[in-house]
């Protein structure tokens, strides 16, 4: 029996792939290997530490103050905050951005184009890396 | 041999037939697989609690990814005024904006436990109980949420005294 390629068919025969053969839709699979998978596993875990972190020193070790250039720049003149301040823009964005890569694949938006989807999607994280140590430069620099 | 203009001028008109069918077609097969989704998302059996989690899981996880954005440029504007960057700061703690933290913070634990038990469901473990764990990740996500609001009650209260 042929698997259902239907798109509208949300119970599909029995023994079927579940939505379709993979190879049935090109670029579907192809591009969204282990590597991703894996990484947004560990990606997640380490959020988990810093966000504890960030919103532990940022929004509650602080909390009678209000935040201010001055006060944050304290805390970024220690070496462990810059590192999990960076750490933390990084994996977010990457955490972040593969996420919304994966909901794209997932949803079959536009298959065909999903190596354009994944390179479009490094040049936003890029840039917006690059955004994001322009908008700590100044607490740095202090 | 030149073509008469009458000639040309079909041959333009079936060329941007065929470039309407061909935009219809991309159209029509985009919107199909945005409607399949949402079928089978209204399909009674995959409304179960399996299924709550998973939008949960998106939900929370793009409204997360829109803050991240909106995070850093606010933390930008550092760079065009610092004191423009402390009065922004000060209408942060007023109390609209930290009910959107409660928000936040609540997104947050939620994708982040939820997140834990996903992965612990791909190594192998807890899928059995994958319903229990369901209610149990949004009975944790609550409770710390409750003591989130315990932490940020002073700080309602300032902000309160002052107006807000």
């Amino acid at each position: 029996m042929t698997p259902s390629l239907d798109l509208l068919d949300a119970n599909p025969p029995a023994g079927s792939p579940a939505y379709g053969a993979p190879a049935a839709i090109p670029g579907l699979y192809r591009e969204s290997g282990m590597r991703p998978w894996l990484m947004q596993r560990v990606s997640g875990v380490l959020l988990v530490v810093f966000v504890a972190i960030h919103w532990w020193t940022v929004h509650y070790a602080v909390l009678p103050q209000v935040l201010t250039v001055e006060n944050i720049s304290i805390r970024l003149k220690t070496l462990l905050f810059i590192i999990v301040d960076m750490g933390l823009i990084g994996t977010t964005i990457y955490h972040g951005l593969n996420g919304l890569r994966n909901i794209i694949v997932d949803m079959r938006i536009w298959p065909e184009a999903t190596a354009s989807i994944t390179r479009t999607l490094h040049a936003i994280g890029i840039a917006t890396f690059a955004y994001a140590l322009f908008a700590l430069g100044p607490f740095l620099v202090r | 041999m030149p073509k008469n203009p009458e000639a040309m001028l079909d041959d333009l008109l079936e060329k941007a037939q065929l470039l309407l069918n061909e935009v219809t077609d991309w159209a029509e097969k985009r919107l199909l697989g945005l409607l399949g989704l949402a079928r089978r998302f209204m399909t009674p059996v995959q409304r179960e609690s399996g299924m709550l989690a998973f939008v949960l899981h998106r939900v929370t996880g793009l409204f997360l990814l829109a803050y991240l954005f909106i995070h850093i440029a606010t933390v930008s504007t550092v760079n065009f005024s610092q004191r423009d960057f402390d009065d922004l700061m000060e209408i942060l703690v007023s109390p609209p904006f930290l009910l959107f933290d409660v928000a936040l913070f609540g997104a947050v634990l939620f994708h982040s436990i939820n997140g834990i038990r996903i992965t612990l469901f791909d190594a192998g473990v807890g899928t059995r109980h994958q319903k229990g764990l369901f209610w149990g990740v949004l009975v944790l996500s609550g409770l710390l949420l409750m003591a989130f609001l315990y932490a940020l009650a002073p700080l309602l209260a300032k902000a309160g005294s002052r107006g807000g």
